[in-house]
């Protein structure tokens, strides 16, 4: 096989090995130079722990002609993704979760005489409602003495992140945007009250380390200190130690801009009305039968409940953190597989990150699904933002086939409260414009108005 | 000095070791854990002895001779 532009623009750093595609399907070729490594995770039970306890992402070992034939041990074809997510798309018991089960996995690994060789967020998925490690490869033999390789690059992506959350402002998860190899110590050590300097974790993990860090950039290391190593047991009790600072970290939404609006979801609803919708939405997701939903505007996912039910791996993409939150709380709580929740905000989403631009996908380039909803959305992106109808319609062609999409007129008490504090120049904002614009991009199967409220419901399938 | 602490570093720069330790956040690491091992020590005793207590209570005479 010749063509390298296979490889996977993520799948560079580690020369372990790289992840590739070939008709279609997704492979990770495994190098020589990491052999004993993958023998021991395999001989040693260690990979047949973590895949029994849903800790792993299962792989087969396959015979696939190689990408790169003179560095290839084996080929092996990993259990297939629903969906990437990254952290800065997770909420605060997301990204929390996926800490705790890193460190968990590094239990195992250790008492199998192996340890985690890195501890990024990005090597973590949402796989039927669970964090799980996609990346087989982050394993390496054990040698006593040696401290934790990925002891920085946790306290970036983990730690960091969850303290700016749990003790500053919710919002800083955003830094991860940024900061692709995780947020700077030094930045988290600045952005977080004083207080956090006198409990004992994160006074040790983020603001002592972010101080070692800024000692040592440019100064040599005493001989003493050069010499010293660390055995297992203070090993040990370090990854005790990263296990209870993170669990001590808590967050409650109630905080935020929309808290209280969640707890009665349907309050500018009648309950006719909402009932009518739950019906409506479910008669059309019944009829179309989508392997995949977006639900563009899910608050705690109310409706994308009705898709997950019905068997359809789910998306409920919300711009509140809180609604993520909850939902992914009751996500955990009902053991639901086929649905994630996610931080997004259709004003500016996901972009595409890192290398090249090509190591983490936009939203887009993870597009399409197979059916959309919007609902009580459109009139928060077309007179909040100020996108023009047809703009709106273009791009949600671009994110799906089937479009179940409610319309808010304008005479709508969640329109008025919109319009209230400002000049309304949305004079193509009618039935007749929505109809006009989404029309050029959608056909429109079904319209029904909803019971008790002046909006209606469409189904549309895009042209 | 830097040497010193380059080759201490050394296994971890094995070619698949592909992750920058960074030398301050090695160093912290060495303090942290010489401070937390004892902490762990002394909690997985603890745990050892509570669990005896634990059990002894609530299995009763027979179960806490074979424990002993």
């Amino acid at each position: 096989m010749s063509s390298s532009d296979q490889r996977l623009g993520a799948s560079f750093r580690d020369p372990s090995g790289f992840l590739f595609t070939q008709k279609g399907v997704l492979y990770r070729q495994i190098n020589r130079i990491y052999a004993e490594h993958y023998d021991q995770l395999m001989n040693s039970k260690l990979y047949a722990k973590l895949v029994y306890s849903g800790l792993l992402i299962p792989h087969a070992e396959v015979s696939v002609e190689p990408v790169e034939p003179s560095l290839a041990y084996k080929i092996i074809k990993p259990e297939p993704l629903q969906f990437i997510s990254y952290p800065y798309e997770w909420s605060f018991s997301q990204l929390k979760d996926a800490a705790l089960a890193t460190l968990s996995i590094q239990k195992l690994a250790l008492d199998s005489g192996m340890v985690l060789k890195d501890a990024s967020a990005y090597n973590i998925q949402f796989h039927f409602g669970k964090p799980v490690l996609i990346d087989t490869l982050s394993f390496e033999i054990y040698r006593e003495g040696e401290p934790w390789v990925a002891y920085r690059q946790f306290c970036q992506h983990f730690l960091a992140p969850l303290a700016l959350i749990a003790h500053a402002d919710v919002r800083l998860s955003q830094l991860l945007r940024v900061y692709i190899d995780g947020i700077p110590l030094d930045l988290a050590a600045r952005l977080l009250p004083r207080r956090t300097r006198y409990g004992l974790g994160l006074a040790a993990h983020i603001h002592m380390h972010a101080a070692a860090q800024k000692r040592y950039a440019d100064k040599p290391v005493g001989k003493e200190q050069a010499t010293r190593k660390i055995s297992k047991l203070q090993f040990m009790g370090l990854m005790d130690s990263l296990e209870s600072t993170t669990r001590k970290l808590g967050w409650k939404p109630s905080g935020t801009e929309w808290g209280d609006y969640y707890t009665a979801s349907s309050s500018h609803y009648s309950a006719p009305a909402f009932e009518h919708k739950k019906q409506l939405v479910g008669n059309f997701l019944e009829r179309i039968h989508p392997t995949t939903t977006w639900d563009l505007g899910a608050n705690t996912g109310e409706f994308s409940r009705l898709a997950a039910r019905m068997g359809s791996h789910t998306i409920a993409f919300d711009i509140d953190p809180a609604a993520v939150e909850q939902n992914y709380l009751q996500v955990k709580a009902n053991k639901d597989t086929l649905m994630l929740p996610l931080l997004m905000d259709f004003t500016n989403p996901t972009p595409s990150l890192g290398w090249h631009n090509q190591e983490r996908h936009s939203l887009l380039e993870r597009a399409p699904a197979d059916a959309l909803l919007a609902l009580a959305l459109l009139h928060h992106l077309a007179i909040s933002n100020n996108v023009p109808l047809p703009l709106l319609a273009s791009y949600f062609q671009s994110l799906g086939r089937w479009l179940v999409i409610e319309w808010v007129p304008k005479e709508d008490s969640q329109v008025q409260k919109l319009l209230a504090s400002r000049q309304d120049i949305f004079s193509d904002y009618h039935q007749e414009g929505f109809e006009t614009a989404f029309g050029m991009y959608f056909t429109i199967h079904e319209k029904v108005s909803i019971q008790d409220s002046p909006r209606i419901l469409y189904l549309m399938e895009k042209k | 000095m830097h040497f010193q602490l380059i080759r201490l570093m050394t296994p971890l720069l094995r070619p698949h070791a592909y992750l920058d330790p960074g030398s301050g956040s090695f160093l912290v690491q060495l303090l942290i854990a010489g401070i937390v091992g004892a902490g762990f020590l002394i909690k997985v005793y603890w745990k050892k002895i509570k669990s005896l207590f634990h059990r002894s209570d609530s299995e009763k005479e027979e179960d806490s001779d074979v424990q002993q």
